[in-house]
Formats: structure tokens, C-alpha cells, sequence
């Protein structure tokens, strides 16, 4: 741009793929994804952003977050600012993105629809549907950049909230013109894959659309897949929907007879007249057209073109072993340049040459699996044919042996690991050929480093890497390591370039593509030629370049990658989307777990993609991509909800796996934070960092352990949290005391934060255990006040932790007593104890207090219990102690029942109701009997009826429960009603009953009240044998004598005062 | 007594010592509730249980299994028994 031209309109894409465009020409943006994300969010961002939020946000971690910061800020500047236009403003504490006339087009989308949806234009609705079909910031997925990974998933379901309700306004405005409202009913379903709703839509406008068959085929897919992801049940939306098109059907035809479904090829025809809007009907194939019978993409194995200096300096080194040793070639380039190619080349040339070569390569799903580089790479050493003693230590590190631990400290493993290489290199010159160096993890960098330095002339080792261009500066660890490398004269580093016209040409071979044109629109990178010559395979062959190119247009390699895994059939691409989030090589067995699918069915479909060159075999029977960008295609594919729900399986399968191999952790980690399964990932980066410390990898545990805290951080309060969260701050401490940590992470604050969650749900073991972590934390920073200070405290809470258990179980064992009245005194003791313990230590046990309250009512003093169990409820809702809370409330009600305070008794029933409910119940029966019993004691004589049914369907819900301690009291109450109202029938046949239950469930103050009312029942005139009347005021006697307390004693005044009553009973009654 | 059966299912596949932690705890509240445990049954995933025990009623059963913090889907009473 000349300095006097005005600038072209500079305007961004942050739906979709962050994109930059001025006019119509694209900006090529940095390779570092962290600095693309930091652009896309200070975009997003509506004031300026501290500089040390910006760090937190994506680069905390060991080395250094503010200049890795002012690194991507200044490769940014350039793109954004204008000659006079600054948009990045910035100065020493601030950063923030002023879009000074730039389109953004969230901020388009959010125009079109400042009314609110429902009141935009139709023409407005259809833009921002346009707009908002891509994912926000799709591509940029940081999952261990958590503060970013949480904030990027949050904008996305807000846009996803958008889009859901920008398409069902389109549909229902559309609702006369199904043709055009079709693109957005598929495009619901593909934005919400899971939505039962989305489906039975498309199904209704499929069917006004007079598409049947395609109604149907849309359904049959859609109850399958629901069926399998969500368990949805049949009878719901989707069924009601194709119900109704099949109705419209039969009332059109006059007919009983279904259409038959159409044949793809015509489904195909009507698929591609519809607008480029719609979406897929299917996760990630819309209709194929005719069946594939080449390879999508042509496999990478192809002749090497080009690339003479590196294959020179390969030559030489293989054919001069002794000058191999200690240094690195690595490859550098931007994706699908032919990297991996080149190390596949040099391994050939190498076995060619006589040297043995082991192959490894890292993943970015995995960059918390400790040595996961050397693991995989020395998985396929023939470990029988070394020698034992060369094996030592490493044996255990490195998989021969799994499961077993390592002993020892990280140096020994290093110099066994190093003396293994040197062994194998021995016998015979060794290639270390090691791909995707951006992805390394820190245990992996360091050992590649000890290698690299500790090689001797007599054992030569080639070590090869590859490393995306850009990407590399964002791993701290690859960037240590190739500095120290650079600083001792060990890299060499080779910067690949594009393929030149020729070597295009040349490429290409026979593929009647034009070569000139496929280089100019290629930019000369070998991956994107391979895809379009691959595409041209599968455009009309009448078409040509044409038709190929059209297809492709100035697609970018990202789509024209995505066109050709489009196109293949539903069960395809199905599979390939779960290995798209697997993120690494795998076994087909764990792919098959996850998706709950037969393994023999599994299999055939890989073998069908491998043929057609998405897949590739590796090692150990395990399958991966040919290529990254295909799998990242793939995954793009998805929709946020289905990314989240595949992920959610993944982790659980991974889970079941990491029982036999605690390797896997880390990856259950990494899926259970992309599923947004906080309990899973939390539980699973602890796990996982006690892993890496086990085997010395401790920059990882720390990594591991921040992640964990963040998960921790979004539970619910209560005693998981604390838990985990104790758990995670000792594992980060432990991690930086390693001798090599840098610093020591400042956490106080965090664990007294802890220390205080603790104790407020009276965790008395975790406190002590955060205390103690306090305490050292302290003593290494000098601070002996707080070292002194948190020590003593330390050890009170171990005491009182043990004594609160003691206290806790002796409350408990004395509250279940007096519950089935089987022991009272012993109860009564029980209490007692707890009671002095709890005194002596200041402890509050809910179980203590209750227990108390219930003593109380045993005592004839239901005021006093009230006022115990109320305090019972109190705490157990500070702690969160729901059961608790729940069992105490229900006693409130029972006593405020006692208490004549019925009006209270209600507002109890609610607040039962609503926690049963939380904790998974549908109802509290027994809380919903006291409340009718309440309301009958409350009610005018009018609203009698209504609570007489309430009380007889609550009975019957206890009856259907088999709740028969609360039944028999229910039923006492209530028969205590009738008889006071003269009805001694019914207060007979109630009383008999809850004899029964209480008899069967053996409470003896409710056999007590039974027997009471029979008798009174029988002095109203109730008929009943002589003998039989004598035998349940025996029976009485004997109960209110065993089981003393004064409820049974005021049955029992009450029963006798009535028994005198009686002319026949009256004279034969003992005194 | 009557035969009760708990029904339960579990997010993750669960362990021998994941077994027994439940167990533990719901040891002391079998004996003074008199109940009594007579067998479980586990699915091949360890995702699934099903266990019986003899008891008063169903509600004591289900107390039980809140008091140790036990999951559980349902509980009911066992009518006819096939064998």
C-alpha cells in the first residue's frame, strides 16, 4: 500500500474461523494459535485487558508470559493497524483492540438483531443466520489455556443460545414456505445434533415440503442416533412429527400405504438445489452422490519432490555415522509442507543406509502424558532381544514393562533411558526420527535434551525432529529445548519452503489436473495439491479441472478437506468423527468402547477409510490420521454440543481404561474438560499429576495440578470440592519443590481459602491437611510466624479430627437408636458421650444435635426438640448436608405436627418436597401425609374433601414406597382424627393397620398408639369381642411398661380412662 | 423380613476398593437398622449393581443407602422369586 492510498475497509471473522480481510484480500494470520486467539479475544473484548489477565489467560505457565505476550502483540500490530489508524493500543499495565471503523461481525450480527430476534426483520434474521453459521473462533481450541478454553466455549454456546433462536424464528416466520425454510431446519439440526426438537422440525418441513421419503429417511437416521447418544425414548417430538407427515400422507393419497423412500441419487438432486446454507442432515454427510471408488485423498507415501539440501544433509550424516551424534535436524514449515514426508524419506534412506530407525511423534491432546514421545517412540522396541541390565530403569519408564513404577529420581531414569538408546545404537546406527516437536511435552523435552548432550562417537544416533513454523513458540518446553540446542551447536534447523512450479508439476505426475493452476492456488503446499488432485478423482471426470476447481474455488485447504470427508457416507464419517476428538493414534477396541459399537463392526468401517487414505495404520495395531489438518477438518465438522457429548464418552471409556494403565489419565482429563465434566477432570488431573510426580515429571504436575484447580474451582460448594481442591494445592506444592522448580507458586491465599471451605463444612482431616501444606509453604519462605502459627493449628485439627470422627460415629450409632427405638438407654448413653466430646473440642455435629432433639421428645419436652432439631437443620445446611438436612426438616414437620403448629407444618412439607426433589426423588411422601393431616386440622369444614384425598394418596404413596414406620404413624395420626370426630369405624380400620406396620417395622410407641386407639374405638361403641378388648389393653400395658416414655404414658392414661368406659371389660381389668 | 433389591448405576465404572468404601460405611447402619445383606450382583462394565438384602421395609433399606452415601436408582420390594 502506497503511503497516500487510503486503506482498504479492514474487517474481521470471528464466527467461524478468525479471518482478517482488507477489501476483498485476505491477511494471512500468525501462525501461533495462542497469538490468533489473543487477537480474537481483545476483538471480543469491550474495554482494555490488563496485561497480566492477557498472560494468565495463555501463557501461564514456566517460562516467561510477558514477553511471550509483547512477542504476539507485535505480530499482530501489522495486521491490524493502519498507516495513521493504531487499533492495538497498549502500554505498560493495558491492552485493548479499538476497532476504529473495522466490521467485525459479531458486532453485525448484533446490529441486524438490537431489537431482539423476535422483532428483526425477515431479511435481517437471514443475514445473521449467514453469519452465525460458523462455530466463534473455530479452530482455535487451547483446552490447556483453561481461563481461555472456559471463555471460548462460553462465547460459543451464547452465539450457539443465538443461533438456535435466530433459525427456530426463521422456521416459524417461514412456516407458508417450507422450501425456504428447509436450509434453516437443517441447519438447526446441525447445530444441535442432540435436540430432539431440531429433528422432529426438519422431519415436519420435510413432510410440508411434500418430501416424504426424505421425512422418513431423515427420521429413521434421527430416532437411531438420539436413541444411541441420549437414550431418548420413543413417543417423544420426533415421533409425534413423523406421525403427523405420515397422517398428512394417507389424508392426501386417500391411501394406508407408505411412499417408499427415494433413491439416494434423487435425494442427492434435491440436496444440491438447496441453498449452500444448509447444513448436513447427518452429523457430518449430507446425501452422497455416487459411490467412492478412489482414494479422497491421495495417501502421503508419494515420491519426495524437491527438497535437495535436506536430502543432503541427510546423505551425509548416514553415510559419516560419527559425526551424527548430539545433534538434531528439524524440519520447520507450515502444515502439509512435507514435513513428515521428509522424515519418512530419511527413514528409508537410513534403513537403505543399514541403521535401525524407531519413529515418534506428539500430540496436542496429550501434552500432560509424561514422556509420552518416548513412550509410543520406544513402544516398538523388541525389548527380548536387549540385554536386561541395559534395560534398568528405563524398562519401567518407558512401557517395556507396564504398570510398573520407577525407582529412584529423574537422573537415573535420564541415564538409563540414555544408556538404553546407546545400546540399541551400539549394535547398530540408530535414527531417532520424531515428529510434531510443537506438541512436546516438558518430560519428553528434557529427556530429548539429555540424550541430544550425553551420546557418545561410539554409539551414533541421528536425532530428527519436525515442528510446525509458529506453533513451536508456543510450548515453552519445545522453545527451552531447541534454545539450548541452538546455544550448543547441536540444531540444525531447515526451514522448508513451498514447492516451486516444477516440483509441483512433477508432484501431480499423471493427474490430468493443470499443473500451473493447481500450484497458484495451492501456494505451492504439497498437501493442498494432493487434496486437490484427490479431488479432481472425484469430481465429473466430463468437468475437468473445471469441475474440480469449481469445486474447490479459492477454498482454503481447511475446506477443500472438508468437502471431501463431506462426501462420505453416514457410518464413515461417523467413525471418523470420534477418532477426530480421540486427537491422537489409537486402538479401534477404545473407539468401539466409547461409541458403544461392535468392534467387528468398527474395524470393517477403518478398513474402508484407510483404503480411501484418511487413515493410516501406526504402530501396535493402532490407526491415525494420514494427516492432522484432516483430523482437525473432521472435528471442525462438529457442532459444540456434539464435540462436548463425544468427548463426555471418550473420557468415560478412557476412564475405565486408566484403571489398568495410569498413563491414561491425562487424556480423561483432557476429554472429561472438553466435555465440561468438571467432578471428572478435576478427579482425573489429580490422578493424573500424582502420575507424573511418580515418574519425576514435575513441570507437567504443576500443569496438571493449576488445570485440576480451575475444574475444582467450577463445582458446587460442598465436600467433593474442598476435597479435590486440598488435594490439587498439595500436589501443585509438591510439584514446584522439586530441586530444578523455579519458584514457588504463590499460594496462600489459595489454601487459606481452602483451609476456610474446610472448615465450614467441618472437614477437620482436609483442614489439617491444607494446613500442613501452609505450614511448609511457609517455612520455605522464611515466614516462621505463619510456619509456627499454622503448625499448631495444624495439629489441633488432626485432634480434633479424630475426635470429631469418634464423636460423629457415637452421635450417629445414639440418633439411629432413638429413631427404631431399639435401645434407649443405650442411646440415651450414646448422646451423652458425644455430648461431652463435642463440648471438650467446640464441635458442631449435626448428627449430635439431633440426636439431642429427639432425646428431648422421648422426654415429653417437644419444645425443647423442636428448638434442637431446628438448630440440626440449620447446620446441616451450612455444610450441605442434604440427606441430613432433609431427614431433620421431616422431624421439624413431625414435631411442629405435635406441637399443634400446623400452619408451620406446611411450609415444612415445601421445603421437604423441594429438596427429595434435589436429591433425585420425586416426592416425600410421609412429609406430603403430615401436610394433608395439617390442612385437615386447619381446614373449614368445605375444604374437608379436598384434604381427605391428599391424606389418602399420600397414605397410598407410603403404602407403594413400603414405608411402614412413617405409614403406622400417618395412620395413627389420622385415626386420632376420626375417632375425635366420632367416626370409629374408620378410626378402627386405620388403627388396625398401623399395628400391623408398626408391629412389622417393630416401633413400639407407634403399637402404643395403635393398640390406644382400638381400645378408645371400642368404648365408642365400636363392636369388639370382651376378650379380644382385654388383650389389647395387656398387650398395652406391657408395651408402655417396656418402652417408657411419655407419649406412650398419655396413650396409655387415655386408653385405660376409655377402657373403664366399657360394661363388659370394665369389671375382668386388673388394677 | 421382606426382600429388597437396590438398584444402582454409576458415571464411572467402579472398582473392587470403590465397592468396599460403600460397604464400609454402610456396615454399621446394616446392624442397628437389622437389616441384612444377602447379595450383589455387578455388570461386566462396573457400571451397573444390583443388590438384595432382607429388611423390615423398603424405606429402611433406602435410608440406609443415604445415611453411606450410596448410589442408587431405586429400591423396591421383591414379589416372586425365579431360580
Amino acid at each position: 500500500m502506497s503511503p497516500g492510498a487510503a486503506p482498504a475497509l479492514l474487517s474481521i471473522r470471528l464466527l467461524g474461523d478468525l479471518a482478517l480481510a482488507r477489501g476483498s484480500l485476505a491477511v494471512p494470520l500468525p501462525a501461533s494459535k495462542r497469538t490468533r486467539a489473543l487477537l480474537g479475544y481483545l476483538v471480543t473484548a469491550t474495554r482494555a485487558q490488563p496485561r497480566a489477565a492477557l498472560c494468565d489467560l495463555l501463557w501461564e505457565g514456566p517460562d516467561d508470559p510477558r514477553a511471550a505476550l509483547r512477542w504476539s502483540l507485535t505480530k499482530l500490530r501489522p495486521l491490524v493497524d493502519d498507516n495513521n489508524v493504531v487499533r492495538l493500543v497498549a502500554d505498560r499495565e493495558r491492552v485493548a483492540f479499538e476497532a476504529q471503523g473495522a466490521v467485525i461481525d459479531v458486532e453485525v450480527v448484533q446490529a441486524l438483531l438490537s431489537g431482539g430476534v423476535a422483532a428483526a426483520s425477515l431479511e435481517a434474521l437471514e443475514e445473521a443466520a449467514q453469519a452465525l453459521r460458523g462455530e466463534f473462533l473455530d479452530g482455535l481450541d487451547l483446552p490447556a489455556c483453561y481461563r481461555f478454553h472456559h471463555w471460548c466455549v462460553g462465547e460459543r454456546e451464547r452465539y450457539g443460545l443465538l443461533r438456535r433462536a435466530v433459525l427456530e424464528t426463521l422456521v416459524q416466520r417461514l412456516a407458508a414456505d417450507a422450501a425456504r425454510a428447509l436450509p434453516y431446519g437443517r441447519a438447526m439440526v446441525a447445530a444441535d445434533p442432540l435436540v430432539e426438537g431440531a429433528h422432529a422440525t426438519l422431519v415436519r418441513l420435510l413432510g410440508a415440503a411434500a418430501r416424504y421419503p426424505d421425512a422418513e429417511t431423515h427420521y429413521s437416521y434421527a430416532r437411531d442416533l438420539l436413541r444411541r447418544e441420549v437414550s431418548a425414548p420413543p413417543g417423544g417430538p420426533l415421533d409425534e412429527a413423523i406421525h403427523a407427515v405420515r397422517h398428512e400422507v394417507r389424508t392426501q393419497s386417500g391411501s394406508t400405504k407408505p411412499v417408499p423412500p427415494q433413491r439416494p441419487a434423487d435425494l442427492a438432486a434435491k440436496a444440491a438445489a438447496e441453498p449452500h446454507l444448509a447444513a448436513p442432515t447427518t452429523l457430518l454427510a449430507p446425501v452422497r452422490t455416487t459411490p467412492l471408488t478412489t482414494p479422497l485423498t491421495t495417501p502421503l507415501a508419494t515420491q519426495l519432490v524437491g527438497r535437495h539440501v535436506e536430502c543432503l544433509a541427510m546423505a551425509t550424516y548416514l553415510a559419516a555415522p560419527e559425526r551424527a551424534p548430539g545433534r538434531l535436524l528439524l524440519f520447520v514449515g507450515e502444515p502439509g509442507i512435507g514435513k513428515t514426508r521428509l522424515l519418512a524419506h530419511l527413514a528409508e534412506s537410513a534403513v537403505a543406509a543399514g541403521w535401525q530407525v524407531i519413529r515418534g511423534r506428539c500430540y496436542e491432546a496429550e501434552m500432560v502424558r509424561p514422556y509420552g514421545l518416548w513412550l509410543d517412540a520406544l513402544r516398538t522396541i523388541d525389548a527380548s532381544a536387549i540385554a536386561s541390565e541395559a534395560l534398568g530403569d528405563a524398562a519401567t519408564l518407558l512401557g517395556v514393562r507396564p504398570g510398573a513404577e520407577p525407582t529412584g529420581d529423574r537422573a537415573r531414569l535420564f541415564a538409563a533411558a540414555a544408556a538404553l538408546i546407546r545400546a540399541l545404537a551400539s549394535a547398530r546406527p540408530l535414527v531417532l526420527a520424531l515428529d510434531d516437536l510443537q506438541w512436546i511435552d516438558e518430560g519428553s523435552a528434557a529427556l530429548l535434551h539429555y540424550i541430544a548432550r550425553t551420546q557418545g562417537a561410539g554409539a551414533p544416533v541421528l536425532l530428527a525432529g519436525a515442528a510446525r513454523a509458529g506453533e513451536i513458540d508456543d510450548n515453552g518446553w519445545a522453545k527451552g529445548l531447541l534454545q539450548s540446542l541452538v546455544r550448543e551447536q547441536r540444531l540444525e534447523r531447515f526451514a522448508l519452503a513451498p514447492l516451486d512450479a516444477a516440483q509441483a508439476a512433477a508432484l501431480l505426475g499423471a493427474c490430468p489436473i493443470e499443473p500451473e493452476r493447481a500450484w497458484r492456488e495451492s501456494g505451492g503446499n504439497p498437501l493442498y495439491l494432493l487434496a486437490l488432485a484427490g479431488a479432481y478423482g472425484h469430481a465429473d471426470a466430463s468437468a475437468g479441472l473445471a469441475g474440480a476447481a469449481a469445486g474447490a474455488g479459492t477454498r482454503t485447504l481447511d475446506a477443500l478437506l472438508a468437502a471431501q470427508i463431506e462426501a462420505l457416507d453416514e457410518a464413515s464419517g461417523e467413525l471418523l468423527a470420534w477418532a477426530a476428538a480421540l486427537g491422537r493414534e489409537w486402538h479401534p477396541e477404545l473407539i468401539a468402547a466409547a461409541m458403544g459399537a461392535p468392534v467387528a463392526d468398527v474395524l470393517a468401517r477403518l478398513g474402508r477409510l484407510e483404503r480411501r487414505g484418511l487413515l493410516k495404520a501406526g504402530g501396535d495395531g493402532r490407526l491415525e490420521f494420514t494427516h492432522d489438518l484432516l483430523r482437525q477438518a473432521v472435528y471442525r465438522l462438529l457442532s459444540q454440543a456434539r464435540r462436548r457429548a463425544i468427548h463426555r464418552q471418550l473420557a468415560q471409556a478412557l476412564a475405565l481404561a486408566s484403571r489398568e494403565d495410569p498413563r491414561l489419565h491425562g487424556e480423561v482429563a483432557h476429554h472429561a474438560g472438553l466435555a465440561a465434566d468438571a467432578l471428572l477432570a478435576a478427579r482425573a488431573c489429580l490422578a493424573a499429576g500424582e502420575q507424573c510426580l511418580r515418574l519425576f515429571a514435575n513441570g507437567e504436575a504443576a500443569v496438571v495440578a493449576e488445570r485440576g484447580l480451575a475444574h475444582a474451582d467450577s463445582l458446587a460448594q460442598g465436600a467433593e470440592r474442598v476435597h479435590l481442591t486440598i488435594a490439587l494445592l498439595k500436589l501443585r506444592v509438591v510439584a514446584a519443590a522439586s530441586p530444578g522448580a523455579r519458584r514457588l507458586p504463590a499460594l496462600v491465599a489459595r489454601i487459606e481459602q481452602a483451609i476456610e471451605a474446610a472448615d465450614a463444612l467441618a472437614l477437620h482431616a482436609e483442614a489439617a491437611s491444607a494446613l500442613h501444606i501452609l505450614s511448609w509453604l511457609s517455612q520455605q519462605s522464611n515466614d516462621t510466624e505463619r510456619t509456627h502459627a499454622a503448625t499448631l493449628q495444624a495439629e489441633r485439627l488432626t485432634r480434633q479430627a479424630d475426635a470429631a470422627t469418634r464423636c460423629q460415629q457415637q452421635a450417629n450409632t445414639g440418633r439411629c437408636l432413638l429413631e427404631v427405638e431399639a435401645d434407649m438407654p443405650r442411646a440415651r448413653a450414646l448422646i451423652a458421650e458425644a455430648e461431652v466430646l463435642a463440648q471438650s473440642l467446640e464441635l458442631k455435629v449435626v448428627e449430635l444435635i439431633w440426636g439431642q432433639g429427639l432425646v428431648a421428645r422421648a422426654d415429653g419436652d417437644p419444645s425443647a426438640a423442636r428448638s434442637l432439631v431446628e438448630r440440626s437443620v440449620a447446620l446441616a445446611r451450612l455444610r450441605q448436608d442434604h440427606w441430613r438436612e432433609y431427614e431433620c426438616r421431616v422431624w421439624l414437620a413431625l414435631l411442629d405436627y405435635e406441637c399443634g403448629a400446623f400452619a408451620a407444618v406446611l411450609e415444612h412439607r415445601s421445603a421437604v418436597v423441594a429438596l427429595a426433589r434435589r436429591m433425585g426423588d420425586a416426592d416425600a411422601p410421609f412429609a406430603q401425609a403430615l401436610g394433608a393431616l395439617a390442612r385437615l386440622h386447619l381446614s373449614a369444614p368445605a375444604d374437608a374433601a379436598a384434604a381427605r384425598t391428599e391424606l389418602e394418596a399420600s397414605l397410598d404413596a407410603l403404602r407403594s414406597a413400603d414405608d411402614q414406620a412413617h405409614l403406622a404413624y400417618a395412620l395413627n395420626a389420622a385415626a386420632a382424627m376420626d375417632l375425635a370426630a366420632g367416626l370409629t369405624a374408620a378410626a378402627t380400620e386405620r388403627a388396625r393397620e398401623a399395628l400391623k406396620a408398626a408391629r412389622r417395622v417393630r416401633r413400639p410407641s407407634q403399637v402404643v398408639q395403635a393398640l390406644a386407639t382400638l381400645v378408645q374405638a371400642a368404648a365408642g361403641g365400636e363392636a369388639a369381642a370382651a376378650q379380644e378388648q382385654r388383650a389389647l389393653l395387656m398387650e398395652l400395658r406391657r408395651c408402655a411398661i417396656e418402652h417408657p416414655s411419655a407419649r406412650t404414658q398419655a396413650a396409655l392414661v387415655r386408653a385405660e380412662s376409655a377402657a373403664r368406659q366399657i360394661p363388659t371389660l370394665a369389671p375382668t381389668l386388673p388394677p | 423380613m421382606t426382600r429388597i433389591v437396590v438398584e444402582r448405576s454409576f458415571s464411572t465404572p467402579q472398582s473392587d476398593a470403590d465397592m468396599k468404601v460403600v460397604a464400609d460405611r454402610e456396615r454399621p447402619c446394616l446392624a442397628i437398622y437389622d437389616v441384612t445383606w444377602k447379595r450383589s450382583v455387578v455388570s461386566a462394565d462396573r457400571m451397573r449393581m444390583v443388590c438384595e438384602y432382607e429388611a423390615a421395609d423398603a424405606e429402611t433399606v433406602r435410608k440406609i443407602q443415604r445415611e453411606a452415601a450410596a448410589d442408587f436408582d431405586r429400591v423396591w420390594v421383591v414379589g416372586d422369586l425365579f431360580e
